[in-house]
Parts: structure tokens; sequence; C-alpha cells
């Protein structure tokens, strides 16, 4: 039995449509990432698990049990918000402590376990301070601690780094991966960051205009996404995009012209593809090789702009006729703006997604 | 010289409304201090200093002592109306019990009285309070509680609480829509996280509303108590203080002093009293926000 799950859930504001026939389920100890783009129902999903909304079709079970008329108090869980929502007159302990003190919970027990939390949460000497006296990291470990203390069934976490610059963000990052450890946690996170999808989940939800685009683990969503949406929307830089159009099919290969000039062979289903049909390349920027050698295609280019990161090369890629493919190349590479260059697509690191936007399956 | 220019513009703006606040405020409440150590009148050019005497007379007067009361109780249910039970109807407007068109009816239905003109809520109010053809005796009399018709404005036990409910129910309703723009910058997500944490409606009040609306109510309340002992308007169109002085103000008490007893120093003195307990208040307000 799952820990939570969503039957056909649906929500309308009015006439607006939020969240449309949404099925997924989270097993116990998973941590599952919502994510999409702004405006695609991912918060308003969340709420709806939290109580704060109601559901207007559907079901929601918590341990098997249906939970949709159950207050939010009473489902078991704890959610923290992308604001923090801290009570800004109330110093760190009663904050953390005021859920115990609503619920009358013995004073003694209310400081062994914020005293408990803080040290999880190294805010030991923050217990007294006002939140407007914190920064934001400190803030965010407060809005957690809220949440542990309560000893919640489910965590539900809602954009919780999208207030935090970037280097706090990626410290917080890794607390909260570490608590899910820790804590042997059940969690369910928002965020419109994929790079936190990618590196917190055990399973991705990936949202878009209210419906599921697919569910999977994050290699699985990398490596073999369902459609363009999810391809473009995980790995950044996004994947390279390249229309074309099948010349040539048979029972296991399907040949493809690039409408950029490029021809090359790829093994998939093609029966769901036949001569004529439009379709979409698309190719990961660390998958394309500069230089042509042993690829199965290639594309000849100028390299209009050059990023150096250290660890990798961006490069941007002006293509005759096409828009500009992005290279990922691995270290300090010896390349300047202006330079020709060919580019490679290995065959194998080929997704073809057909008219529709849905991805071709793969053989083997 | 840019340094001493740069240093002196912000005087320059500021001086013409410093200029007008020193001759229309700052400067006759100076002079009004020096009024009231001397003993004149309107009619008479000799001015004799007396020192505290028009003191010494104020505070053996006890329509002075009456009216310092009746200010006391005014601005007592005031505060307790205006600002308390205020703050209690704009907080349930604001917890969505009502539809949201009955929450603006309500709100719209609350604020008119506040902005007519007082001599209109006072005559409406005279009608109202008017023995048996008011609104009030009718309403008492349809109800079988004739026993407790009174001349409202007329006796003396009731003529002070009958003018001070008119105020109540011509400011109440503004200081609610004043109390729902403050409630309303409170970020919803704290009522959110709190009502996940197992709060009713009331410790949602207790745990963020009253705390979010501090600063408002202090002010709000600073607000009340200054109209309350500088009220004028209303008592005098409704009772003109009286019967017998029962609903006597500090406000009437010195009109009538100046402009029919024709004792103006003495006037003053009344004068001088309201200015100290105004800025008495007023400092309690300024150290009250220091303090937070």
């Amino acid at each position: 039995m799952s820990k939570l799950e969503m039957v056909s859930v649906s929500k309308t504001f009015g006439p607006v449509k939020a969240i449309e026939d949404i099925s997924f389920s989270v097993e116990e100890r998973e941590f599952v990432v919502l994510v999409g783009p702004s405006g695609c129902g991912k918060s308003t999903l969340l709420r709806l698990i939290a109580g704060l909304e109601d559901i207007s079709a559907g079901d929601l079970l918590i341990n098997g049990t249906r939970f949709n008329a159950v207050p939010p108090a009473q489902r078991g869980l704890a959610m923290v918000f992308q604001s923090y929502a801290l009570y800004p007159h109330m110093t760190v302990a009663e904050n953390m402590s005021v859920g115990l003190r609503i619920a009358r919970v013995d004073k003694a027990v209310i400081a062994s376990k914020v005293s408990e939390v803080a040290a999880i949460l190294q805010l030991e000497t923050l217990l007294d301070r006002l939140p407007r006296q914190l920064s934001g990291g400190q803030r965010q470990r407060v809005a957690i601690g809220r949440a542990i203390i309560r000893d919640p069934e489910i965590f539900l976490f809602d954009e919780p780094l999208s207030n935090l610059d970037a280097a706090l963000r990626l410290q917080m990052r890794l607390e909260i991966a570490k608590l899910h450890k820790k804590l042997d946690a059940t969690i369910i996170y928002v965020t419109h960051d994929q790079v936190e999808a990618m590196t917190l989940a055990d399973k991705i939800v990936v949202l878009n205009e209210g419906r599921i685009e697919q569910i999977g683990t994050p290699l699985g969503l990398y490596t073999a996404p369902r459609n363009i949406f999810v391809a473009s929307f995980l790995g950044s830089p996004k994947m390279n995009l390249l229309p074309g159009r099948v010349t040539g099919s048979d029972s296991g290969t399907a040949r493809i012209d690039l409408d950029i000039g490029a021809s090359t062979p790829i093994d998939v289903k093609a029966e769901r593809l036949s001569d004529g049909d439009r379709v979409t390349v698309g190719i990961r920027p660390e998958s394309i090789a500069v230089g042509a050698e042993g690829s199965d295609a290639f594309l000849p280019g100028v390299v209009s702009v050059v990023e150096q990161l250290g660890g990798q090369t961006i490069v941007y890629v002006d293509i005759e006729g096409g828009s500009p493919i992005t290279v990922i190349m691995e270290g300090l590479a010896d390349i300047t703006t202006g330079t020709a260059v060919k580019l490679g697509l290995p065959g194998s690191a080929l997704h073809v997604f057909d008219d529709g936007g849905e991805a071709v399956n793969r053989i083997g | 010289m840019k340094l001493t220019y740069q240093r002196l513009l912000p005087y320059l703006f500021l001086s013409p409304s410093l200029l007008l606040l020193a001759v229309f405020v700052y400067g006759p409440a100076l002079e009004n201090i020096v009024y009231s150590l001397f003993s004149w009148s309107s009619m008479n050019p000799d001015w004799r200093y007396v020192g505290f005497g028009n003191y010494r007379h104020l505070f053996s007067n006890h329509i002075f002592w009456a009216s310092l009361v009746n200010n006391t109780l005014y601005a007592v249910i005031s505060v307790a109306v205006q600002v308390f039970v205020a703050l209690g109807i704009a907080a349930v407007l604001d917890a969505r019990v009502f539809k949201r068109r009955l929450v603006y009816l309500f709100r719209t239905t609350f604020f008119l009285p506040s902005i007519l003109p007082v001599t209109v809520v006072g005559l409406l109010w005279q009608l109202i309070y008017q023995p048996t053809l008011g609104l009030i005796d009718q309403l008492l009399f349809a109800t079988g509680l004739d026993s407790l018709s009174r001349v409202w404005l007329g006796e003396e036990q009731t003529a002070m609480l009958a003018v001070i409910m008119v105020s109540q129910w011509q400011w109440t309703g503004y200081m609610v829509a004043l109390f729902m723009v403050s409630i309303a910058a409170i970020p919803r997500d704290l009522y959110e996280a709190l009502e996940m944490e197992g709060a009713s409606r009331l410790q949602q009040f207790r745990y963020i509303t009253i705390p979010g609306v501090r600063e408002a109510t202090l002010i709000l309340t600073v607000i009340t108590i200054f109209g309350a002992f500088k009220v004028f308007d209303i008592v005098w169109v409704m009772t003109a203080g009286g019967p017998n002085h029962a609903s006597e103000v500090l406000g009437t008490h010195m009109y009538r002093s100046a402009f029919r007893d024709d004792v103006v120093g003495y006037a003053s003195s009344v004068a001088t009293v309201i200015f100290f307990i105004t800025i008495c208040v007023g400092m309690v307000q300024l150290k009250m926000q220091r303090d937070r």
C-alpha cells in the first residue's frame, strides 16, 4: 500500500481547470518532487494534499484511507512554505513549538523536543531570536524545524529554496537531502528548478498546464523523456531540438533528414513512422561531439559564443538555416568565437519525437 | 558653499509648512497658555494678571471635573467599541465567513455614517432619540418594553451615554475599514501555516491577527483618545452639554466659558488642560512605539 495516493484528482477554480485528472503515488520514505514551469499547478496540487484547498474531483488516499474531507491539521502532514511563514512576533523556539502549544502538550516535553530539533538543524544558539534577526538560510531552517517537531507522516515543501541566493540554495539543498536520509522521511517537494528536482528526488512528477507529463526517476526522465516538453524541461542547458523528416523506414530503422542538411539513420520502432512524416530530433548538449569523426551525422557550423565555466565549456554554434546549437565540452576547451566546427551527432544519443511531440520508442 | 546649500535646501522646502504650523498651531497654543494666566474678556480692554488663579478656579469647579469624567467615559467607551469591537468585526469580515459580496455590503454600510456631517448625524439621532415618537421608543413600545422608555437626551442619567453611542455608530465602521486594510496586509500563509498546526479561528486571531495589527491598534487607540478629549461638535449639536451639565465635556465647557460667559482667561485654562492631556497621550504612544 502506498503512503499517499492521488487518484484522478481534479481542481477547478470557477471556470478555470487548475488540475486535471492527476494520479500518482508516494511510497514510504520516498522523496517525490513535483516539478514544472510557473502556473503548471504544482503548488495547487500540494495545497490539495495539505487540505488548504478542496479537491473538486477524485480521491486523496493516505495509508489507504480517503482523506478528501479531513481538516488540514488532522492529515498528519507538515508543510514548509515558500515564504517560510514564520510568525514575526514569536521567537525561534516559539515558532517551532506553536503547534505543540496549541495541542496543549506538556511544557517539559515541548522544551525537550525544541532542543532536540534545534540540535538537528543547528539552531541551538538562535532559539531566543525573532525571525527578523535571522538570515534567509536560518529562517528556512526554522521553518523546517517547525515541520520536523510535529513528527509528521509526510513532509510537504513548497518551493522552499526559491527565496535564497545561489550559494545558500546549494547548501540548503544538501541539508534537505541529508535530512531526508537522517529522518527517514516521506517528502513531497514542489519546485520549478529542474536541478533541485534532479538532485533531490527519488521520483519526479513533471507537470504542465495542470496535467502530468511524465513520472519517473531523475535519470529515467533524463535519458528517456516521453515528450518534447519533458525533454526540454529537464537538463541545463536545454536539449537541442532539430526539425526533420522521415525519408526511409523499414522494420527497425528510420532514416531522418534534418531540415538543416544532415541525414542520419536511427534505430526506432518505425511502425509509428512512415516516409514523409515530420519529426523533431533531440540531442543533449553533452552528447554532441565537436569534430565529426565516427558520428552518424554531422553538421558544419561556426562558434558564436563560448562560455568557460571551468569544469566545462558551453559552446553555442550557429548552423546555417537553423537555430544555434548548444554543446557542452568537458574542461577548459581550446575553442574561440568564429571557429568553423563540425558537430557530430551520434545516432545512439538522438531522441525522436513525432509530429505531436511524443517520443518514438528506441529499439533496445 | 555647495555643502551649505545642500544642507539648507531641505529646510527651504519645509519652511512654508513650518511657517503655517508656527503661525496657526504652535504660536496660538503657546499664546493660549499666556492668555490663561490673565483674567480678561472680549468686551473689556483691561487684562489682569492672575497667575494660576484661573487654574485654581478651574480645579475647584465641579463642572470641570464632571466634564473631565465625561471625556474619560467617552474615551473608554470609544476605545472599547471603535478599537476593540471594530477589530473583532474586521476580523470576522476578513475570515471568509460571509460571501465576498456580503462583506462589501457590510463594510460599506458600516462605513457610510462616517461620511455624514456631524450636524446631520446629530439631527438624525435627535429624531431617533425623540421621546414617544422616536425610533427607539417606538421599538420599545412595539416589543412591550415600555418601562425602559426614557427622554434619552433630556435625562441626566442617559444624556451623555446617548451622545457617546451616536459617536460609536458614526465612527466604528470607519475603524473597521482601517482594520480591514491592516489585516489584509498580514500574509495569508501565516494563517494557513497555523491552520495546519491545528489552530482554531480564535487561536489564529490571537496568534496572528492581534500581533499583526498591533501597530495599527496602538495608533488608532491614540487617535480615538485624542478625539474623545477634543470632542465638541456632536455634543454641542445634540445636548449642548445639558441637561444640567450632565453631558458637559471639556470642549463644550471651554466654548461656553469663552463665548457665552465671556471669561476668556478661564476658557484658555480649560484649553491648556486639553492640550496637556493630549500631549501626555501622545507621549505614551511615542514611548510604546519606541519600546517595540
